[in-house]
C-alpha cells in the first residue's frame, strides 16, 4: 500500500491540482456569466418582478377558487339553487304575502262606517240623567268583532281605520279606546271590505250585529266603492312559540 | 524497451485521468451553480420571452378573475336564496299555510253549557290579545275570515258552526303561545272566563299545554276582487 502511494505520488498530486483547477475554472465561468447577465439583463429585472408578482397573485386566486368551490359544494350539494329556483321562491313569497295581508291591495267592495251615538247620548243625558249610561251610546270593541265575524268571511281583504285585519289581529279596548293590531283607532270606525259589493252588503243587512246596532240607533253608514285602497299589515309576523309541525304525508 | 513503453503508457494514463477529473469537477460545480440559481433562471431569459410570459400570466389571471367572480355570484345568490327561503317560511307560518306545534293552552267547553258564537269569538280574540300565534276551534284553524255562528237544530238544541261546519261538543279552543300569558289573559278577575262564570254560569276548563298542534288553514280561494296595489298602480 505504502509502496503503491509512493510510486504514484506524482499522479495523485497532479490529480488534485487538476481537480482544483476545474473548480477554479467553473467558479470563474460562473462569476463571468452572472456578471454578463447583470450587465445584459438589468432591464429585464422589472419584467421578472412583474412575473413574480403575477405568480403570487394567481396562486392566491387559485387557493380562493378552491376554497369557494368546496364551500359551494357543501352549501348547495344538489345544485338546486339556480336563478329559476330563486325566482320561484320569490314568487311564492309574493303570493303568500298577498294572500295574508302583507301587501297593500285595492279593489271593489264596501265601507261600513260606525260612529258613537253622541246625539242620542246628549238627549238621553238631558232627558234622564239618573238612567243615563254612556256605554250604551258608544261603539265597543266587541261590536266591531261581531260585525266582522258576520261579513269578513265573504271578503278578500279587511281593514279597520287603515289597520289591516290579518289572522293574528285582535280587537280590544282599554277603557273606551279601541285598539286594533296594538294601534289605537278612534271613531268613526271605517271597516273596509274588498269583495263583491252586492254580496258584502247583502251579508251586512242580514248580520245580527248590524241589526242590533241599527236598532240601538247607532249611526251606521254603508257605501259601495269600486276602488278601495287597503294598506299592508305592518305588525310583527314572526312567532316565538309556534314551530312547523311534522306533517305526515300519505 | 519494454520499460520505456510502459512508462509512456503510464504518462498517457495520468494525462487522461487529469482531464477527466478537471471535467468532473467543472461539471459538479456547474450543477451546484445551476441548482442554487434555479430562481434566478428567469433573469437568464430573453426580454421577448419574459414579455410573453407576463402576457400569458395576465391572461391566466383574467380567467381566474372571471372564475372567482362567477363563484362569488353563486355564493351570494346562495345566501340570498337562504335568506329568501327563511323569509318565505316565516311568511307561510304567518299566513296559516303550515300546520304548527308548540306550547299553549286549551279551553274546553263541555256539552253541559250552551255557548254562543260571541263567546268563542271573544275567547279567540282574548287569546290573540295575549299573543297567540295560532288559534283553532275543534282542530279548525281560525283566520281573519273565520265565520262562527250559533243555530238551533230540529230538536231545539243550540249548536255552533265554524265556516259552515257544525262543531261537536266538547268545544275545544286551542292556542299556541306562552302558556302562562295565554292563561292569565283568560282567567283574570273581570276577564272573559270570570264573566262567563259569574254572568252565565258557564265554566270552561282552561289548561296550560306543553304541546298543542294546530292544522293549516284552508287554502284561500283565488281572489276575484282584490288586486295588488303596487301592480295596479
Amino acid at each position: 500500500m505504502h509502496e503503491f502511494l509512493q510510486k504514484n505520488r506524482f499522479v495523485f498530486s497532479l490529480s488534485l491540482i487538476f481537480l482544483l483547477a476545474g473548480i477554479a475554472i467553473s467558479v470563474w465561468v460562473r462569476a463571468w456569466s452572472i456578471n454578463a447577465q447583470i450587465n445584459a439583463n438589468s432591464e429585464n429585472q422589472n419584467l421578472v418582478d412583474v412575473i413574480n408578482q403575477l405568480e403570487a397573485e394567481t396562486t392566491e386566486m387559485e387557493q380562493s377558487i378552491d376554497r369557494l368551490r368546496t364551500e359551494l359544494a357543501e352549501q348547495n350539494p344538489d345544485g338546486i339553487v339556480t336563478d329559476e329556483y330563486y325566482a320561484k321562491i320569490q314568487q311564492q313569497l309574493a303570493d303568500t304575502q298577498f294572500y295574508s295581508g302583507q301587501t297593500a291591495v285595492s279593489g271593489s267592495g264596501i265601507i261600513v262606517t260606525l260612529n258613537d251615538n253622541t246625539a242620542g247620548a246628549e238627549a238621553a243625558q238631558q232627558a234622564d240623567p239618573a238612567n243615563y249610561f254612556p256605554e250604551n251610546y258608544i261603539i265597543h270593541d266587541s261590536n266591531l268583532r261581531y260585525l266582522l265575524n258576520d261579513v269578513a268571511y265573504l271578503a278578500e281583504a279587511i281593514a279597520i281605520n287603515d289597520q289591516r285585519i290579518v289572522d293574528t289581529s285582535d280587537i280590544r279596548c282599554v277603557g273606551t279606546v279601541i285598539i286594533v293590531n296594538s294601534t289605537r283607532v278612534a271613531p268613526p270606525y271605517e271597516i273596509k271590505l274588498i269583495g263583491s259589493p252586492a254580496i258584502l252588503e247583502g251579508a251586512l243587512q242580514e248580520s245580527s250585529q248590524y241589526i242590533y246596532l241599527k236598532n240601538k240607533n247607532m249611526p251606521i253608514k254603508v257605501s259601495r266603492s269600486e276602488n278601495l285602497q287597503l294598506p299592508a299589515y305592518t305588525g310583527a309576523i314572526s312567532g316565538k312559540y309556534a314551530q312547523p309541525a311534522e306533517t305526515t304525508t300519505p | 524497451m519494454d520499460d520505456k513503453a510502459k512508462e509512456k503508457r503510464q504518462k498517457y494514463n495520468v494525462l487522461t485521468l487529469c482531464l477527466a477529473l478537471t471535467l468532473l469537477s467543472f461539471a459538479v460545480v456547474c450543477q451546484i451553480n445551476f441548482e442554487s440559481n434555479s430562481l434566478q433562471a428567469l433573469e437568464g431569459q430573453s426580454t421577448e420571452d419574459l414579455v410573453a410570459m407576463v402576457r400569458s400570466l395576465n391572461d391566466y389571471r383574467a380567467r381566474l378573475d372571471d372564475e372567482l367572480a362567477q363563484l362569488e355570484r353563486s355564493q351570494s345568490a346562495l345566501s340570498a336564496t337562504a335568506t329568501l327561503e327563511k323569509q318565505l317560511q316565516t311568511s307561510r307560518i304567518f299566513a296559516g299555510e303550515i300546520p304548527l306545534t308548540g306550547p299553549g293552552v286549551s279551553v274546553t267547553i263541555t256539552a253541559d253549557y250552551d255557548v254562543y258564537s260571541m263567546d268563542v269569538i271573544d275567547i279567540a280574540n282574548e287569546l290573540k290579545v295575549s299573543g297567540a300565534e295560532a288559534v283553532a276551534v275543534n282542530n279548525h284553524r281560525l283566520t281573519a275570515k273565520s265565520h262562527i255562528t250559533h243555530e238551533t237544530d230540529q230538536e231545539d238544541q243550540l249548536y255552533l258552526s265554524l265556516d259552515g261546519e257544525r262543531l261537536l261538543t266538547p268545544i275545544v279552543i286551542t292556542a299556541i303561545g306562552d302558556p302562562a300569558t295565554l292563561e292569565k289573559g283568560l282567567i283574570f278577575t273581570g276577564g272573559i272566563i270570570d264573566n262567563l262564570n259569574t254572568l252565565y254560569s258557564i265554566y270552561p276548563l282552561v289548561r296550560q299545554e306543553t304541546q298543542v298542534t294546530i292544522p293549516a288553514a284552508a287554502a284561500p280561494n283565488t281572489p276575484s276582487y282584490m288586486k295588488n296595489a303596487a301592480s295596479a298602480a
